[in-house]
């Protein structure tokens, strides 16, 4: 396209046809319809917090992290004093003392719980959300 | 005073700051303009109708945003043809038309040629063998007589694109009007 077309010329057929037509005719009611929806509140959109925040997820990463490395460092079932109520006795199963002593046992209580609270707010901030 | 005598730069103002009044004397001045490169985009007057509201809304919502270094129109015109495209490639999205299907291949050889139509006829004929997105662009170089940088300001497009777009739809368009062009051409002749 040369320096000639970068504005219409003057003597273009072309151009002539669309000068006669001119503009399209818009309807005779638009500033009322305009009006109109000017008028009405603008639907504010709230943009909803995240339903755990990053500082959340971290946080249960961390502790996840956590319990996890305290689960496996030195989890050799211990001949200590038991970390969980002696159920083995009480409930007269002598290899289950074994298991509960384990650190295992605390973690995967401990996992589940955390686990648990997550779903819990995640349950209780949908339910907000949806206003269930 | 009277709404004509009021200028762009006094109405501008009063809008911006919620005056619908003086944004009656802006919508009055460009509806027709608006209202013409939404319907030359979607080639529909309800979609027009739509967009040009659309179009006036949002000039009104961000009419502080306006600088004023630039003309007014050029400003409307832009959020207009960006609207207008927004809508057709919503439309297409959700189903493809016929005339869609049409619009991007149509034959002039094919077509019922308006040969008694009037020029308004003959005009929206040939711009629909054009794509819809291309005959916002003749309207802007033929009709409100825009520079190749302001068409790029306009439409966001890059200054190459515009200028190929520009060179292949004028072509096609001389191609399809020759007809009508020479037969007119002959009339102001044998009138003379």
């Amino acid at each position: 396209m040369d320096a000639d077309n970068e504005r219409v010329r003057k003597d273009d057929p072309v151009r002539s046809l669309f000068q006669d037509v001119g503009h399209l005719s818009a309807p005779t009611d638009l500033e009322a319809v305009v009006f109109e929806r000017l008028s009405k509140p603008v639907v504010a959109i709230r943009p909803e917090p995240a339903l755990i925040s990053l500082n959340g997820w971290l946080s249960v990463a961390a502790l996840l992290v956590v319990l996890v490395v305290a689960g496996t460092v030195g989890s050799a079932p211990s001949g200590g004093p038991s970390l969980v109520p002696d159920l083995a006795s009480l409930l007269r199963v002598p290899e289950l003392a074994s298991a509960l002593n384990s650190r295992w046992t605390v973690v995967a209580i401990a996992v589940m719980l955390a686990l648990t609270t997550m779903d819990r707010l995640l349950f209780s901030r949908v339910r907000t959300f949806f206003a269930l | 005073m009277a709404a004509h005598l009021v200028e762009d730069h006094q109405a501008i103002p009063l809008a911006a700051a919620g005056d619908q009044r003086a944004f009656g004397v802006l919508i009055g001045r460009y509806k027709h303009m608006v209202y013409t490169v939404g319907r030359r985009v979607l080639r529909n007057d309800m979609d027009a109708e739509e967009v040009t509201q659309d179009v006036f809304v949002k000039a009104f919502r961000q009419l502080r945003d306006f600088q004023g270094s630039g003309k007014f129109s050029t400003w409307l015109y832009s959020i207009a043809y960006r609207t207008a495209i927004s809508a057709l490639r919503s439309r297409k999205e959700h189903s493809t038309s016929l005339e869609d299907l049409q619009a991007s291949g149509k034959d002039p050889a094919q077509d019922p040629t308006p040969f008694n139509s009037d020029r308004k006829a003959i005009l929206e004929w040939a711009l629909s063998t054009l794509p819809a997105e291309d005959a916002g662009l003749m309207t802007m170089f033929y009709l409100e007589e825009m520079s190749v940088e302001e068409i790029v300001t306009v439409s966001g497009l890059g200054a190459s694109n515009v200028k190929v777009r520009l060179h292949r739809c004028r072509k096609k368009l001389f191609e399809v009007l020759q007809h009508h062009l020479k037969e007119e051409a002959w009339t102001l002749t044998t009138n003379e």
